[in-house]
């Protein structure tokens, strides 16, 4: 469904960010980029977004090439980053018809997608306030129902649940485990180990702009010899990553 | 066309403050300052206009006294929409005072009268002087016709070469144009066009650096970005929003419009224009904002654009006859005098079709290139994470520390010199090449205008006349070296020399003390100890190297001495001479000894110092008349003798007076040229022998173009390597 191959990134005449990742993510599975801050993971997941363009290397989404069939990618993914904020000074209801309009959905229903979307993440009785006078847990969550507002087959999801408290994270969760098993295809990228034990069918682990292990936790854990997934990771880490 | 129609609509609606809302209050506060001072312009605007048209009436007012029938006739048949003949009998041919009280009654310039034998008499007002123009115009141009008139009359053929029209030029005619207001169509031409330029502008700046800089600088460009909507698209519905909000300004000004009768017609032409002017700036706003990636940067890039329409609009307020013809095919012109022409009724559909057409080619270009840029990440959307750039900002930071412990590092200490710039290559070597270069043509040029004005134009005469008499490259050389030589003798020119060296020498040490913080020995090698003695040693060298130039030129028999002495009125020229030369010498050192060489030596070590250093003082001098290859050599050796002593002793003082003495000995008690300008004044009086050789005497560029000054330098430089010789070889270990 999802296919890196060999990509990097570099920005203008800088270090490279990303350098060389390769990976496939399975129809219907959950696929978690972890690592540190600085690693590249926001990188990797906007050049998945084609907002911006790798320099080497290839990445395919539903067989498009993102660079060729632009377009046909958009219409494909839902992507969130908490770097992409909503317009401060509108309102949901009217984000939400104004995107609906850009994606040019049938106007028949979208009234009803629009409350049912809303009822899930509680959303309804703010939905005339304007952005900027809302929390920035209501805020995550009319960012995520506005990039997924075309039900699109993959979902690139960077930190969703940064920013959230417990009861919020875990609506977002389930709600991502719902989409997963509705066939659809999701890349989170996260530094939160829980989220990444309990959500992620399969993680890379993002250290220095190289992923250097990737697996199932269990996979991780028996790789590294360790216990738990936490030590495993900080063991992937120490040994990949180079100081300056 | 669904996404266009939203995209334009949200654009359209987009805040004017970026999301940051001003209180009320201050917004009704500055619509009412705004209204007041629009209304206190608009006012002394208005009756500035209405003076103008108080004066000339449209008619010029003659008074004819005991007209004879044939001149009545004459006047009759002309049926002159521009003379106002005011017939009078009167008995006196001569009474002036009557003719005068006439005159001021009608408000005439103009009498005239005819005599028993039908003879013309003019009279103008005594008063005033400028009325004998008018006279003498009617003269030859109504009176003439009359003469005409009465000899066709008896069938004598006439050709005149004379027109009425002569005399009544610059009147508007009354019966063509629509407009028969002549305030109403200057108001047209000027303050209509210019208050719907601003106001289109206006309001495209704020939305269409909004819409997109603005979305960025909030990131919420990417979500747009991220849907199936073509970058066109989204170009277009912005370039349609932004038009529709640049508009309503528009509608505003032109709803009173509708009140003045003489302008209905033409409102919806106006219209029109407009649209088009505006989708034009709507289209360059769109592309500054894509170009932009905040608020600010985006309005600060459209400012030029918004003043070079201002500066446009009152181009053609200022003479809107001169930007007629091909100007209304133009774009821009071509709106501005559409919308004036438009509003008096005299449309020319031709021009307004062709400036439209190019407008919005020139729209569509900027369309092009907004999608263009759109595609290109740099400008779509800056979306890297604080914690990238964070990083990207620490490894800049490393850089620069590194090239600046590097470039801190003093590679070789003239003076005791610490380098302080931390600049690249290309900056510091621009810079250092500029500052002098600046510094000089600034200041001497403003050395030129004392003189020239406090001659009373008496040598701008001779400058304007040597400049006109310029007509191959050779001749550029002379009258510079004319225009040189009458300023050279003028001690207004010297002494405003020497002020403008004075503020250069200033500028310098204000420089390295305040801004450098550097103290002055170390940063332009002035200590403050023993200034006396060293000045002294430096005047004695200069003088006794140009003595021995001297005599190798007469012991040569290139030269003869032909008097002494200088005369009682050149004497306060010749101490200007002396005042210049002081601060001329020490200002060249300091720029190019001082200040140029320890920076230079630091970088890049003493001998790329001394050679740069030395090929920019002499490349100074290049410009000079009579420069030759000798002359470039020569210039270089003295250079480089002055930076080695300048070295060697860790101080310009003594180069400082070497140079003035220098250049005062040279010039000024042995008559010589100094480096192709000549004094005029000298202790000394010599003239070249029969015999005399450029390659010695270096012709008109002075001894520093010929051999001997060579030999002395030479001779000098190891003179100062010898006497040096210990520090040389301590400096080495």
């Amino acid at each position: 469904m999802i296919e890196v191959i060999n990509v990097s990134k570099r920005y203008s005449s800088d270090e490279m960010v990303v350098k060389g990742v390769s990976f496939d993510v399975k129809p219907g599975t959950i696929y978690g980029l972890l690592g540190p801050n600085g690693a590249g993971k926001t990188t990797l997941m906007l050049m998945m977004a084609t907002l911006l363009k790798p320099t080497e290397g290839q990445i395919r989404i539903c067989g498009n090439d993102i660079s060729v069939d632009t377009l046909e990618i958009h219409k494909k993914i839902g992507f969130l980053t908490t770097e992409v904020k909503l317009d401060p000074l509108s309102t949901p209801d009217k984000l939400y018809d104004f995107f609906a309009s850009l994606y040019d959905l049938p106007k028949d229903g979208l009234e009803e997608r629009k409350i049912n979307a809303f009822n899930r993440f509680g959303i309804t009785p703010f939905m005339n306030k304007r952005i900027v006078d809302l929390s920035t847990g209501m805020k995550q969550k009319i960012s995520i129902c506005i990039s997924l507002i075309h039900d699109p087959p993959v979902i690139i999801f960077d930190e969703p649940t940064n920013g959230l408290d417990i009861l919020t994270s875990k609506q977002v969760t389930d709600y991502l485990k719902d989409l997963a098993k509705e066939g659809r295809t999701i890349i989170l990228s996260t530094h939160i180990f829980s989220l990444a034990e309990s959500l992620c069918d399969e993680i890379g682990v993002l250290v220095d702009g190289n992923i250097v292990a990737s697996g199932s936790v269990k996979d991780l854990c028996s790789l590294t010899g360790k216990d738990s997934f936490e030590d495993a990771f900080f063991d992937l880490y120490t040994k990949n990553h180079k100081e300056g | 066309m669904r996404a266009f129609l939203a995209i334009a609509k949200k654009a359209f609606r987009a805040s004017g403050s970026g999301g940051a809302k001003a209180s009320r209050y201050a917004f009704y506060a500055m619509a009412l300052s705004g209204l007041v001072v629009f209304s206190l312009i608009a006012a002394v605007w208005v009756s500035f206009v209405r003076n103008l048209f108080a004066v000339p009436e449209g008619r010029k007012k003659v008074v004819v006294v005991n007209a004879t029938d044939s001149f009545r006739e004459f006047a009759d048949g002309k049926d002159d929409p521009f003379i106002d003949y005011r017939f009078v009998e009167h008995p006196y041919v001569y009474d002036v005072s009557t003719f005068s009280d006439l005159m001021k009654e009608t408000g005439s310039h103009l009498t005239i009268v005819f005599d028993q034998n039908g003879d013309i008499l003019t009279f103008y007002p005594v008063s005033d002087l400028d009325y004998t123009e008018e006279r003498d115009v009617f003269k030859l141009t109504v009176l003439e016709k009359y003469a005409d008139f009465v000899k066709e009359k008896e069938g004598i053929p006439v050709f005149s070469e004379y027109a009425v029209e002569d005399f009544t030029e610059g009147l508007e005619d009354p019966v063509e144009g629509a407009s028969n207001d002549p305030f109403l169509e200057i108001v047209s031409f000027s303050l209509i066009p210019l208050l719907y330029f601003i106001a289109a502008l206006y309001a495209a700046m704020i939305k269409g650096t909004n819409v997109i800089a603005g979305a960025k600088e909030q990131n919420t460009f990417a979500k747009i970005l991220m849907t199936p909507v073509p970058r066109r698209t989204i170009i277009l519905g912005n370039v349609m929003g932004v038009w529709l909000s640049a508009m309503i300004p528009a509608l505003v000004i032109t709803v009173p419009l509708i009140l003045v009768p003489g302008y209905r017609a033409g409102l919806i032409s106006v219209f029109l224009i407009v649209a088009i002017l505006s989708v034009f700036i709507a289209a360059i706003v769109i592309l500054i904002s894509v170009m932009s990636s905040n608020v600010i940067t985006a309005q600060t890039a459209f400012l030029p654009v918004f003043f070079i329409f201002v500066f446009l609009c009152i181009s053609c307020m200022h003479n809107p006859d001169e930007y007629s013809g091909v100007y209304e095919y133009m774009p821009l012109y071509g709106q501005y005098l559409g919308i004036g022409m438009a509003l008096t009724g005299q449309v020319n559909i031709l021009a307004l079709l062709c400036s439209s057409a190019i407008t919005l080619l020139l729209a569509a270009v900027c369309v092009l290139v907004s999608v263009k840029l759109l595609g290109s990440e740099r400008f779509t959307v800056s979306v890297m994470s604080s914690t990238d750039k964070e990083l990207i900002r620490a490894k800049k930071q490393a850089k620069a520390d590194a090239r600046k412990k590097v470039f801190l590092k003093a590679k070789t200490s003239v003076f005791g010199y610490k380098p302080k710039s931390s600049l690249n290559d290309l900056s510091f070597s621009l810079t250092q090449l500029f500052r002098p270069l600046v510094l000089l043509s600034v200041f001497q040029l403003i050395a030129m205008i004392p003189p020239l004005l406090m001659t009373n134009g008496e040598y701008l005469t001779n400058v304007i006349a040597s400049l006109k008499a310029v007509k191959n490259v050779p001749d550029v050389i002379s009258s510079g070296s004319n225009i040189i030589g009458v300023l050279m003798s003028t001690p207004a020119f010297l002494l405003s020399m020497a002020l403008g060296y004075i503020l250069i020498d200033a500028y310098y040490c204000l420089r390295v003390r305040f801004i450098e913080r550097t103290p002055l020995s170390s940063g332009l090698g002035l200590p403050k100890d023993h200034i006396g003695r060293r000045y002294l040693t430096g005047m004695g060298s200069g003088l006794i190297m140009m003595a021995c130039v001297f005599g190798i030129l007469v012991a040569c028999g290139q030269i003869k001495v032909t008097g002494f002495g200088i005369a009682a009125g050149n004497l306060p020229l010749f101490f200007s001479f002396v005042v210049m030369w002081i601060f001329q010498g020490a200002c060249e050192e300091i720029m190019f000894r001082g200040y140029m060489m320890p920076r230079i030596a630091a970088r890049y070590g003493l001998i790329p110092a001394i050679a740069v250093s030395s090929i920019l003082f002499c490349l100074f001098h290049g410009m000079n008349p009579g420069f030759t290859a000798l002359a470039l050599i020569n210039l270089i050796l003295v250079s480089v003798l002055f930076a080695l002593i300048a070295y060697f002793t860790d101080n310009i003082w003594i180069v400082c007076a070497a140079h003035t003495m220098w250049n005062f000995t040279q010039g000024n008690v042995f008559g010589l040229e100094v480096s192709g300008n000549s004094g005029n004044v000298s202790l000394i009086h010599t003239e070249l022998t029969g015999g005399a050789k450029a390659l010695m005497t270096g012709g008109t560029f002075g001894p520093e173009g010929g051999l001997a000054v060579t030999i002395v330098t030479l001779a000098a430089i190891c003179l100062v390597l010898i006497i040096f010789r210990k520090k040389i070889r301590r400096k080495r270990d």
